[in-house]
């Protein structure tokens, strides 16, 4: 029979006193009494610790692994984008030691990828994406040269000490997507973007939300931190939460509110230009509660015309309401709608015209509900992992989960059944529908986007993004499509997405 | 990111009654496989990673009682594991467990020399409530611990450790043993003194605070 988590403790915690128990070596007078034992659990519990997320594991093992691995016996100290120069200096004496100067050809991007496990790589490339004879020679005296186009954009952050902005080169995807790494966040603030991480020190972003006219972004971290971001009047607010208090955090379409999620699954409400709050639910007697517990897990969702917000928590409270803005009264109430206390809620999303709400929850379960009439649509089984990313399609007649299990799943928006399973790679840490609802793009923690296309689920392309994604968004403004990733580092990358 | 692939397979392939974070070997197969690990680890120190997946969680839980922040304790995890890797020459046979806290006790006693601890709790990663318990219970239970984490502040270095290596890092006497340099017997009695000790002071306290 399977245990519990809490069954488990428990046995751990009866072995411990157990060992306690036999323990002959013990002096005398205490043996292991009953009063000791039950005090044993009070320290048990009371010395309990949180355990770490799949992130933070991650984090370590990639910052340990750069210490441990030999460093590059080369640095890439000069791309001379424009003027086609690549200096190569020493890693010990910072020296120049290799000079090469492409003046018949402009290079578009010249940079040293370091292969964590062995090797350099130079990626040389022109503006149609070939390399250069002159180029070659001095992939010559290095290991080995690659042409691969997606490589060399992919790669393009690591070359942070460019003398001149570098112009990416495009990278062409099938089947008439295109995707262009437009730049990570430290070259951003020379095309007069913020660097959000400068004043909020962001962990992990695991939400990535954004006003109807991209105007307005939102990052959540893994630390329980939202910053604001309004990218128009260069203006940012940050709500720090009080643990896990405010883990649940969304954007109002307009990007003026930003709604946090109480423990017992009510609102708190908050204008970030006015810093007025207001309070919905019985969030206000609870929250003092929700300050010192542990209850990552409650959710909010606004619906895409800004007038409803869902809220819901499984687990201590397991509560899910919908709640009307203008009049602040509660639309639906599906409080006690779970039973199991031990599973939580993932992941909260309305479809685009905001009758549908579906909840991915920690054991696998999707759940799809109407809530103009309070009635659960189904119960999408088939997961055998928690649920990591949760997205409806354009016309909302699919729905796509992607769990911890390896697995995309893609059901019927309209009534649950399962149409479609596929197999990913690596742990996945976001889902989207492309804008057009052509393709499903899924990021993992490895680093990559796979798009998939909606027809088949045929792997149309891969793109590599050098760095591991956290989190994944669409955002739309006045320049197009972008898809945001969320780092690891509390970092972003943007690419630009073409549909044609 | 090689990690996270392999953390999957290895929760998939587990039995449905196992705790997801591998306790200390159990059987002197599981001890045969750590030790073909580590060698495997000596050739090609990535090959470490399957052993990192064995013990991240028991040496953060470990750092993060000795320490004050998840933040803190996850730099200390890393400099666990940079120093393992870097010694993995110096690993002589015998358990693993041992050799990677005794490496973990080295560097959270380090850390703790350049700063002294000042544990609050509205910044540590301690569990502060029981989400099962009804209201006024979860009030008493939460008081409670608050003292019983009062009074394991006011212990020596010594016992705190033993405390966190015990509970948080999951450790048998035996192991506990080879990382303080003591006997597995003496460490039982240490133990079982300390928390004697803890309950004499919490009787007290609480004593005095009903009279």
């Amino acid at each position: 029979m399977s245990m519990n988590r809490s069954e488990r403790e428990e046995q751990s915690l009866e072995h411990f006193i157990e060992a306690l128990r036999q323990d002959t070596d013990a002096p005398a007078p205490p043996l292991l009494d009953a009063d000791l034992a039950a005090f044993s659990r009070l320290l048990v519990s009371a010395e309990r610790v949180k355990s770490p997320d799949f992130a933070a594991q991650d984090r370590v093992w990639q910052k340990a692994l750069l210490e441990v691995m030999p460093p590059p016996p080369f640095f890439l100290d000069t791309v001379g984008g424009r003027s086609g120069t690549v200096e190569l200096s020493d890693a010990d004496d910072y020296l120049p030691s290799r000079r090469w100067t492409g003046s018949s050809m402009t290079l578009a991007a010249a940079v040293f990828c370091v292969l964590l496990f062995g090797g350099i790589v130079l990626y040389a490339a022109n503006r149609q994406g070939d390399t250069s004879s002159a180029g070659a020679a001095v992939t010559a005296e290095v290991t080995e040269l690659r042409l691969n186009s997606t490589a060399i954009a992919s790669a393009l952050p690591l070359a942070v000490s460019a003398s001149q902005p570098i112009s990416a080169p495009q990278v062409s995807q099938p089947d008439g997507y295109r995707a262009v790494r437009v730049e990570d966040w430290g070259q951003l603030t020379t095309v007069g973007y913020l660097m959000p991480n400068e004043v909020a020190n962001l962990d992990t972003v695991i939400g990535i939300m954004s006003s109807a006219d991209g105007g307005v972004w939102a990052l959540r971290d893994a630390a329980g931190q939202v910053v604001l971001w309004d990218r128009i009047q260069a203006l940012q607010h940050g709500y720090a939460s009080v643990g896990y208090t405010l883990a649940g955090a969304a954007l109002s379409p307009d990007g003026r509110t930003t709604a946090f999620g109480a423990v017992d699954g009510g609102l708190l409400l908050v204008d970030a230009a006015s810093g007025v709050q207001r309070k919905l639910g019985v969030a206000e007697q609870r929250i003092l509660v929700a300050e010192t517990s542990d209850v990552p897990y409650n959710l909010v969702a606004f619906s895409p015309d800004g007038r409803r917000v869902a809220s819901g928590s499984i687990g201590a409270a397991r509560a899910l309401y919908v709640w009307d803005l203008a009049s602040g009264s509660l639309v639906l109430n599906m409080d006690g709608f779970v039973e199991d206390s031990q599973t939580r809620l993932r992941m909260l999303t309305f479809n685009n015209d905001g009758r549908l709400l579906a909840m991915g929850s920690s054991d696998g379960t999707v759940q799809l509900w109407d809530v103009n009439v309070g009635v659960l649509i189904a119960a999408l089984t088939g997961h055998s992992a928690e649920i990591a990313g949760l997205a409806f399609n354009p016309d909302s007649d699919l729905l796509a989960s992607a769990a911890l299990d390896n697995t995309v799943r893609v059901w019927s928006g309209q009534n649950g059944a399962a149409l479609q399973t596929l197999l990913l790679p690596a742990r996945p840490s976001g889902l989207s529908f492309s804008p057009d609802g052509a393709a499903l793009i899924v990021s993992t923690v490895t680093g990559d986007m796979h798009f998939y296309a909606v027809t088949d689920g045929h792997e149309m392309s891969v793109i590599q993004n050098a760095m591991p994604i956290s989190s994944l968004a669409f955002v739309q403004d006045v320049s197009g499509w972008m898809l945001v990733l969320g780092g690891g580092d509390g970092t972003l990358a943007i690419w630009l997405v073409e549909i044609f | 990111m090689i990690v996270g692939q392999k953390r999957v397979l290895e929760l998939m392939t587990l039995p449905a009654d196992q705790p997801a974070e591998a306790p200390s070997p159990a059987s002197a197969d599981d001890a045969q496989i750590e030790y073909a690990m580590m060698l495997a680890a000596r050739a090609d120190v990535r090959q470490f990673a399957p052993l990192y997946e064995r013990y991240f969680t028991r040496i953060y839980k470990y750092c993060l009682r000795r320490v004050e922040t998840p933040q803190e304790a996850e730099d200390l995890t890393s400099q666990v594991f940079v120093r393992a890797m870097r010694a993995l020459d110096s690993y002589r046979g015998g358990m693993v467990a041992a050799w990677l806290f005794r490496i973990a006790h080295n560097v959270v006693v380090n850390h703790l020399r350049r700063r002294r601890p000042y544990v609050s709790l509205d910044d540590t990663g301690l569990e502060l409530v029981s989400e099962t318990a009804e209201p006024i219970k979860f009030v008493i239970r939460a008081e409670q611990e608050a003292l019983v984490r009062e009074l394991v502040a006011t212990l020596s270095d010594y016992q705190q450790d033993l405390l966190a290596l015990k509970l948080s890092g999951e450790m048998t006497s035996e192991e506990i043993g080879v990382v303080v340099g003591k006997s597995a017997g003496a460490v039982r009695v240490d133990l079982h003194r300390t928390i004697s000790q803890l309950r004499t002071m919490f009787q007290q306290m609480t004593g005095e605070r009903d009279k």
